[in-house]
């Protein structure tokens, strides 16, 4: 009783271990800390934590989508023909969300409706997607005004830190306080944490899990927004595997793919460390071949780690005893 | 009544792969040629229709494997390497051990330290594909004698790797629906719970079948190295979820215990002859993955539509128990 | 005005596929009254619960509630219109903190700008107030998974203080809580029903009614028997209420010959919970194990299977000592357990008759390729159907679409096909209507007759005392007595079930 609140979280010991991981680069490799390192670091981890907010959200509700990748290729290459009429940024931004809203949408639609498991739902659209895109365009749409780069090139602020990671301070601010403070957050959790009862609770539950796909959605668009605008060129290809990425970062953020429970903090720094691990490794001398092998590890770590803290919490839930006394 | 179901919709992929192959036979007619019928459309499909197999058992438990793709690359990569520092016996031995290997790890975190096959498997994809990709330092790690015998050798006018599929999917098949394994598989995946108060060793049977898929994937690395001579880390990507499309096809649920081995061949069946016919007939290579997906996306739901419909007969009977507790 | 009539049911009818729930049930409460709702388990007093709250719909039947005609379509619509019930397995999101659990669906927000945002400060202050009129402190920020069950309940508790209800309805709240912490909650039920509140408390603990409530009602068979002022009755009235005048004649117990000491416990213990027990069970005898639940007798019968860890003790068959570490070990030995709880821990619902019969030895039923067959599983299977009965079209009918009563006879079917010598049946007829009851009864009595030792857990008295030659009676955990067949009756069990302290055994 009265038990404070533990500092010992799952955050917590990420954070430790990311920071070590900083001061560890500091004394073994200070070029990391070069700002055009920094710099492009910054912008490669913008993208995969907004995408990486969304999952962590449809995480949350206990579904998963496997199709952000496909979905964020075909957001580029949309905004990509847009682009080429010259529309400006806002334009793209705005086409980029919307787009992406209603693709994710389709998904959360297929998969409450037709009560088919999210893992496979989404793996179908994604070969949809997937499809679609080179249909539209052949192999790639290139030679992009400048209108189009605008993101990637021009938009620095103080002349330096490029404006991707302005957009994502602004989305993870919101996502943090949205999460806190709105009621619809309370809402995933507790379809995550037992759907039965939140029907009982007056919840829509599929209702809530479709506008859950839907925020995602937008929020893979601003990434592919972020991913698109980075060249002259973009191709049909240019999502493809990222879905895995993302759910890594959830994964590795301390949510649990069953659902209901993780936080938002978590995932930053979850993303975070995947978007660190390329470039420390190059910098540490390592041949970047191994970056992959080591983000498996990582994540094969905490997961582990993880699955042991709750074997033992669960020993008690399937504790006969406990059993018996709440069947009766 | 069940046997029933499964007729059905076996009979009904059945019948969609003769409409698909006959539709595309009239509209080309080369594509009725002995020599592209089993040297593309077979020969091209292989790889993925033996995963498949063990990939079925491990859905029917209600698990999933997303590392199969990579376990394969790892494993060809790994016996290339030894082969050309050692021997062809050497190379033979290292890519069957890191196939039980990687089986095993999967296996024993799924079903010892109980994380979902998902999670596992999805981390193991990271680690395998990250571990091929270091050992080879990107480059790319060629065929030796024995991958090439097993990618291109033929007997009797028909390549090697055909023969082996027929002859494991008739194994599977049998293991699947004829012996006490299978049944078992079976009853994991419709009540874990039930099934371990039944006396079954439930955790051993799940770490013997992520290791045989495991063993599996090493098996087709052989013939995947030996078909292109050459293998690269990031080969085995959309090979996971190509394997888990084909079986989903096939009629197995993903929520474990609903489907069979001979669904899971017909899908192999499907895929295969839509590739190939559609490249045939000079659609892109694009329209075909949307045909897939589509063809997909439709399996899903006149399953989910005949699933529903089971399930709405049941929930009365499932509210009465409740009422005398 | 004082003590009106706040919640008022009047003939509320539930029936289910092929069982009447509850027949005509006629209820009142009064603010400021603590009302009881007894009878035994089965009885009907979840149900109707469940009826005035919304998780199930009446058929018939009023629901009447501070004066105007409701029909709620969940508990959290009768929340809102005065109505909480605080259920005995709880319903707190367990992932989620105290605070959120207590204002979920309901949050107190405010306007941020152009947002509506959830006001944690507002919401910080009310829980921190309803606690203190609680006299309680619960840290409100911690999750609701590191918590005990009275810390639960707590929480329900003063969840349904944040919906403004008058009208609070406690499910068996002291199943499971220690005694200082029931007479915690005694306290605060005192608290509010001086504040005004209409309390509901649903239990069959005697010495509990008479200790806080003000009135009672027994049902019985979902059918409403009495009304009375705990001042005015006293515990014998009330258990021959709960009972009616319906013993035992008609259980089909057939005099078997008892023979020597087939199995035998001596100071067990499982992983915790279970402690120090010792018995023995004879040959063709029937023991029964009676208590309330969650009084250890599951945790026992599962650990001795193998099932569920051993800390200590020792077990003996036919007078040899057996080491049991699997279930498998167990069934080697001839002691085969059915489970209670047939949906999840004993059939494979979605599979045949003769699948789910043959499931345990699937290895004797194959040649040495692993190959089964497919005859004598049929065969074994048929044996077994026609010896128990079960009414189904053949054996490859699904087991799902049995009714329960024959779903047991294929868990018995099951057992029986494994040969056992010592048989546990764990609650053999919950959920079964009367007529496969009798049938499942009949069976059991063959069953001895052909030497079978059987272990029945069940918490319908009338049916132990009916059946067993012995009963043995369970309380937290440890034996608590033991009455041989003669001198069993109802209230000699219920009392040594339910007294504070364990009498002799």
């Amino acid at each position: 009783m009265g038990k404070k609140k533990g500092f010992l979280t799952t955050e917590f010991y990420l954070a430790v271990f990311l920071a070590a991981i900083l001061l560890f680069m500091a004394v073994a490799a200070r070029e990391f800390y070069s700002i055009n390192n920094l710099m492009s670091l910054l912008n490669s981890f913008s993208y995969i934590l907004i995408s990486a907010i969304g999952m962590n959200l449809i995480i949350l509700t206990s579904n998963i989508d496997v199709s952000a990748g496909a979905l964020i290729s075909v957001v580029c290459l949309s905004i990509a023909a847009l682009g080429k009429q010259g529309i400006p940024f806002a334009g793209l931004m705005a086409a980029a969300m919307v787009i992406g809203a209603v693709l994710s949408t389709l998904n959360g639609l297929f998969i409450t409706r037709l009560k088919i498991p999210a893992i496979v739902a989404t793996l179908a659209t994604t070969q949809i997607f997937q499809g679609v895109l080179p249909l539209t365009v052949d192999g790639s749409i290139y030679d992009l005004p400048a209108s189009f780069t605008w993101l990637a090139f021009d938009a620095k602020i103080f002349g330096i830190v490029p404006a991707s990671v302005l957009i994502c301070l602004i989305v993870t601010v919101a996502a943090l306080l949205f999460v806190k403070y709105s009621r619809f957050a309370r809402k995933l959790y507790a379809i995550g944490n037992n759907s039965n009862g939140a029907r009982l609770s007056g919840i829509r539950v599929d209702r809530t899990v479709v506008w859950t796909y839907t925020i995602a959605g937008a929020l893979f668009g601003i990434s592919a927004v972020i991913i698109a605008t980075a060249g002259q060129r973009v191709t049909t290809t240019m999502g493809s595997g990222l879905e895995m990425t993302f759910i890594a970062a959830v994964v590795l953020g301390g949510t649990n793919t069953a659902g209901g429970s993780g936080k938002i903090l978590g995932t930053v720094i979850g993303a975070f460390i995947l978007a660190m691990i390329a470039p420390a490794i190059n910098y540490l001398g390592i041949s970047p071949d191994w970056s992959d092998a080591v983000k498996g590890a990582i994540i094969l770590i905490s997961v582990v780690v993880g699955a042991a803290k709750y074997i033992k919490k669960k020993r008690v839930i399937d504790d006969p005893a406990a059993r018996e006394r709440s069947a009766a | 009544m069940k046997e029933k179901f499964k007729f059905t919709f076996n009979l009904a992929l059945l019948v969609i792969w003769a409409v698909l192959f006959a539709g595309i036979a009239v509209k080309a007619p080369g594509f009725l040629s002995y020599n592209y019928i089993v040297n593309v459309m077979l020969r091209n499909i292989v790889e993925i229709g033996m995963v498949a197999l063990p990939m079925t058992l491990i859905i029917i438990t209600g698990g999933i494997d997303l590392s199969v793709g990579n376990t394969m690359v790892l494993a060809a990569m790994l016996g290339g390497m030894a082969a050309a520092k050692a021997s062809d016996i050497a190379g033979v031995l290292v890519t069957l051990l890191t196939g039980a290997v990687c089986g095993l790890l999967n296996g024993v975190l799924i079903a010892k330290a109980k994380i979902s096959a998902m999670v596992t498997t999805l981390a193991s994809m990271f680690l395998y594909l990250g571990m091929a990709r270091g050992v080879s330092h990107g480059d790319s790690v060629y065929s030796y004698t024995f991958s090439e015998y097993m990618g291109t050798m033929s007997f009797l006018g028909i390549p090697l790797q055909i023969w082996l599929y027929v002859l494991l999917a008739l194994c599977f098949t049998v293991l699947l629906k004829k012996t006490a394994f299978g049944r078992k598989l079976y009853s994991i995946g419709l009540n874990p719970h039930a099934t371990k108060y039944a006396g079954v060793n439930t955790e051993k049977i799940l770490v013997i079948i992520y290791v045989l898929c495991g063993m599996i994937c090493a098996l087709v690395a052989f013939i995947f190295l030996g078909r292109f001579t050459s293998v690269k880390y990031d080969a085995g990507t959309n090979f996971n979820l190509k394997v888990i499309t084909v079986v989903v096809l096939g009629g197995t649920s993903i929520n474990g215990g609903i489907g069979d081995m001979k669904g899971t061949i017909i899908g192999t069946l499907i895929i295969a002859t839509l590739n190939s016919g559609l490249t045939v007939l000079n659609i892109p290579i694009d329209v075909q993955t949307i045909v897939q997906g589509a063809v997909l996306i439709i399996a899903l739901i006149s399953y989910a539509v005949v699933n529903n419909r089971a399930r709405k007969k049941r929930i009365i009977k499932v509210e009465a128990p409740d009422a005398l507790s | 005005m004082e003590n009106a009539t706040i919640l008022r049911l009047q003939d509320i009818v539930k029936t289910f596929p092929g069982v009447k729930a509850l027949g005509g049930i006629n209820f009142n409460l009064k603010s400021g009254e603590v009302h009881a709702i007894c009878g035994e388990n089965g009885a009907g007093k979840s149900t109707l619960m469940k009826v005035v709250c919304g998780v199930y719909r009446p058929d018939s039947g009023s629901i009447e509630v501070n004066g105007k005609k409701e029909s709620f379509s969940n508990p959290m619509e009768a929340y809102r219109k005065g109505v909480s019930i605080i259920f005995q397995e709880t319903s707190l999101f367990e992932e989620m903190t105290v605070l959120e659990n207590l204002f979920l669906g309901h949050e107190i927000t405010k306007k941020a700008g152009p947002f509506t945002v959830i006001d944690y400060r507002a919401m910080t202050i009310r829980a921190e107030e309803i606690f203190r009129r609680l006299s309680t402190q619960i840290d409100l920020h911690v999750q609701i998974k590191a918590l005990g069950m009275a810390q639960k309940q707590m929480v329900e508790i003063a969840k349904a203080l944040t919906f403004d209800a008058n009208i609070i309805i406690f499910d068996e709240p002291t199943a499971s809580l220690t005694q200082r912490e029931v007479t915690a909650l005694f306290a605060i039920i005192r608290s509010l029903k001086a504040e005004g509140f209409g309390i509901v408390y649903i239990s069959h603990r005697m010495e509990e009614i008479f200790e806080i409530c003000d009135r009672v009602t027994v049902i019985r068979d979902g059918q409403y028997i009495s009304t009375k002022f705990t001042s005015d009755t006293d515990k014998d009235e009330l258990v021959a209420d709960m009972v009616g005048r319906k013993m035992g004649s008609y259980y089909p117990k057939t005099e078997t010959e008892i023979g020597d000491t087939l199995f035998r416990a001596e100071h067990y213990y499982d992983s915790g919970f279970v402690t120090d027990i010792s018995f023995y069970a004879r040959r063709g005898e029937i023991l029964g194990f009676a208590g309330l639940a969650g009084a250890g007798r599951t945790e026992l019968m599962e650990s001795i299977c193998g099932l569920a860890p051993r800390t200590a003790g020792r077990l003996f068959m036919a007078g040899n000592e057996i080491e049991v570490q699997s279930y498998k070990d167990a069934m080697a030995r001839g002691i085969v357990y059915v489970s209670e709880d047939r949906g999840k821990y004993g059939l494979i619902a979605d599979m045949s008759i003769e699948n789910n019969i043959a499931l345990p030895q699937l290895d004797k039923l194959v040649n040495k390729f692993d190959i089964l067959n497919t005859e004598r599983e049929k065969e074994l299977a048929g044996r077994y159907m026609t010896d128990v009965g079960i009414k189904a079209p053949d054996g490859e009918f699904l087991v799902t679409n049995l009714s329960g009563g024959n779903q047991q006879k294929v868990a018995v079917s099951r057992a029986l096909a494994l040969k056992p010598e010592l048989l546990i049946l764990d609650e053999p007829t919950r959920g079964v209507d009367v007529n496969a009851k009798a049938e499942i009864h009949k069976i059991i009595s063959g069953l001895t007759q052909q030497g079978l030792t059987i272990i029945m857990i069940s918490s319908e008295l009338p049916e132990l005392i009916g059946m067993c030659d012995r009963i043995y009676v369970m309380k937290d955990g440890a034996l608590a007595g033991c009455f041989d067949r003669g001198e069993a009756t109802q209230e000699k069990i219920l009392s040594v079930a339910l007294e504070t302290k364990s009498a002799a055994g």
